[in-house]
């Protein structure tokens, strides 16, 4: 059964692709896009009731079995990925019908898009997953650059090509491995790596840091970062939802199952330094920012930095928090990509320092970038003050790390608080109104206003979720809404927004353009890949 | 031997990807690259003096099938993305005038 979440949207991009060229300018290429990927929502809801009962099912394509051919295996955590992916795809496909600007090859792609991000999901194996994900890398890049504008183009081929040389990097390390244990699969690897007489040696351990270098690349660990806030930014406002919302989780996801095949707790001091200072440094990128959807991708680094950071402590209580995370991230950035794409439709204009007083007249657009914003900075009531609160809960006994995280938190409050800014103000010029926003075009963004809203008033609903994904009966309940956790937040938030009133003073201008600038060109991009590499290694070595 | 070479054919390939300033001899540098990935991988199924592993009652060992048909992937995949960026190299070209990189970054800045 659980091909079939690959097959229908594969073949539906087959269709789509052949439609656009019989029929070229086909009306009916948008709608049955989404009824392609509604058709794969059903498949998913089929497998709810046994999933329910904590059932894995396995498929074995071809009819091979797990050594010889490639085995998908679909379990809790990986059902739940799907079903975020799906109903992210599903409101990007929906809000690119709603835009009409995007022709026939657009629509191919997403739903093979779709088909390879459900594949990364259930791959079993190393080197199918090397395949699919640059299968989702090849969509990604032709997404990124669709309307062929110079920019959109160049931060594609930066994509590509920083990408190409991790994943080179990661075969190497598919190659070491095979060299050592002469197997692939996950559960052939875990079996082999978690028995108590296999000695790690050097040559695993660089192999290990090599596969992370390649699928972190994806999954944005920190100095492979760099073609995020080009190709985030540049990409077409539901591409930029979709990237920003699930595909570095997807990827991330992958990460998580290759690292449990290896039983690699000795990347765990690795994967901490990854994740906070990608938290770190992500905030402070987008902190100063002045283009809005460069400002959402850079805060998409920081709050990866959060999920990594979360998941390298390695305790049933950091993994909850990590994937809780993931879900709530995935809810609130999407809302605020589509937020920012309807600013962008409706003012013509990027930078936030042009646009100003949008609240008038548009109490949709207040209600949906609060939820949005107030998510993000994990505002109670909020779904990102519980799962911040997971995160924190996780990091006890780890003074320096809360520390960052707290920063972090921060960073998000000032980045934000530069977003929101723009709602009100003395408008300087007439908004130029675009007739072409209209209400379908919100209907994406007023669904995950729900969903954020639902996460954070009902909090037992995704804790809930995540327990039974991840199988952690034994993970403590944490009391979400306690006194100090409320009160810690409103610290945060002041102080967040202290920072943003500190940061438009003259000298703060100076400062933020001076960051700004610290961009890296592909060169140095490209030689961060190895740096990353030799890195990881050294990290886990010793 | 062919480790050794492969990993000697990945510390060049890299060095012209990260020095080169030139966006075509960047692609040159991505395809070394990946024969050096090729090469590794297919040097760790190979057996001195073995066969093909094509189904035949030979009398003499065969290599290791599984690289090959690993590799058989890699290459088509490493196929695409030249082909995608060579696309993409060519539409900035025509749009900027350059294939320096450092150059077509400082006049996408300036725009």
């Amino acid at each position: 059964m659980i091909i079939y979440l690959i097959v229908v949207p594969l073949l539906g991009g087959f269709l789509m692709l052949l439609l656009g060229h019989i029929a070229k300018g086909s009306r009916m290429v948008a709608p049955l896009t989404v009824l392609m990927l509604l058709g794969t929502a059903g498949v998913l809801l089929s497998l709810v009731p046994s999933m329910q009962s904590g059932q894995v099912i396995e498929y074995d394509v071809g009819g091979w079995p797990d050594p010889i051919g490639i085995t998908l295996k679909m379990d809790g955590m990986a059902f739940l990925g799907s079903c975020l992916g799906m109903v992210i795809m599903l409101l990007a496909a929906f809000y690119a019908m709603a835009e009409r600007r995007y022709g026939a090859i657009f629509f191919g792609i997403l739903l093979i898009l779709a088909a390879a991000m459900q594949g990364v999901l259930l791959t079993n194996d190393l080197f199918n997953l090397y395949v699919l994900l640059e299968i989702v890398s090849l969509c990604t890049y032709f997404l990124v650059a669709y309307h062929k504008q110079t920019r959109s183009m160049k931060a594609a081929l930066d994509y590509l090509l920083v990408s190409s040389l991790a994943f080179c990097l990661y075969l190497f390390g598919v190659g070491l491995i095979y060299r050592a244990t002469g197997v692939l699969g996950f559960q052939s690897l875990s079996e082999m790596f978690s028995q108590p007489g296999w000695v790690k040696d050097s040559s695993l351990t660089l192999a290990m840091a090599l596969i992370l270098t390649g699928a972190g690349v994806k999954a944005v660990f920190f100095p492979l970062h760099t073609w995020l806030p080009d190709a985030h930014a540049q990409a077409p406002t539901p591409i930029s939802a979709l990237l920003s919302g699930v595909m570095i989780k997807i990827s991330f996801l992958a990460v998580w199952r290759t690292l449990d095949a290896f039983c690699a707790d000795h990347f765990a001091p690795a994967l901490m330094v990854i994740g906070l200072t990608s938290a770190l440094w992500g905030g402070c990128m987008a902190v100063v920012q002045t283009d809005m959807k460069r400002l959402l991708a850079c805060s998409s680094i920081s709050q990866m930095g959060l999920i990594i950071t979360a998941f390298a402590v390695g305790t049933s209580v950091g993994r909850m928090a990590s994937l809780l995370h993931v879900v709530n991230h995935a809810c609130f950035k999407s809302l605020l990509f589509f937020c920012a794409g309807i600013i962008i439709t409706k003012t013509g204009k990027r930078d936030m320092r042009q646009i100003a007083g949008l609240a008038t007249g548009e109490p949709l657009l207040v209600v949906c970038l609060l939820v949005g914003a107030g998510a993000i900075s994990g505002v109670p009531g909020f779904g990102g003050f519980v799962s911040k609160g997971w995160v924190a809960s996780s990091l006890a006994g780890k003074p320096l790390a809360i520390v960052a995280v707290t920063l972090a938190g921060i960073l998000t409050v000032a980045s934000m608080a530069r977003l929101v800014w723009t709602l009100w103000g003395r408008q300087e010029q007439p908004c130029q109104d675009n007739t072409s926003c209209q209400v379908r075009l919100w209907i994406p963004a007023f669904t995950l206003t729900v969903l954020c809203l639902v996460l954070g008033v009902l909090p037992r609903l995704p804790i809930q979720w995540v327990r039974h994904a991840l199988d952690c009966t034994d993970a403590p309940d944490l009391s979400v809404y306690s006194m100090s956790r409320i009160s810690g937040s409103l610290v945060v938030v002041v102080l967040g927004l202290s920072l943003f009133f500190a940061l438009r003073t003259p000298t703060g201008t100076r400062i933020s353009e001076r960051v700004r600038n610290l961009d890296a060109n592909l060169n140095i991009k490209l030689l961060l890949v190895i740096v990353a590499a030799v890195a990881y290694y050294l990290l886990a070595a010793f | 031997m062919a480790v050794w070479g492969s990993v000697l054919l990945l510390g060049f390939g890299a060095y012209a990807f990260i020095v080169m300033d030139n966006l075509i001899k960047k692609v040159f540098a991505m395809n070394i690259i990946s024969s050096a990935t090729v090469l590794f991988i297919i040097a760790q199924g190979y057996k001195p003096g073995a066969t093909a592993p094509i189904l035949a009652d030979s009398p003499l060992p065969m290599v290791d099938p599984l690289p090959q048909a690993l590799m058989l992937t890699a290459i088509v995949i490493n196929l695409c993305m030249t082909a995608l960026a060579l696309v993409f190299i060519i539409r900035l070209f025509e749009s900027e005038r350059t294939l320096n990189e450092s150059q077509l970054d400082q006049q996408l800045k300036d725009q």
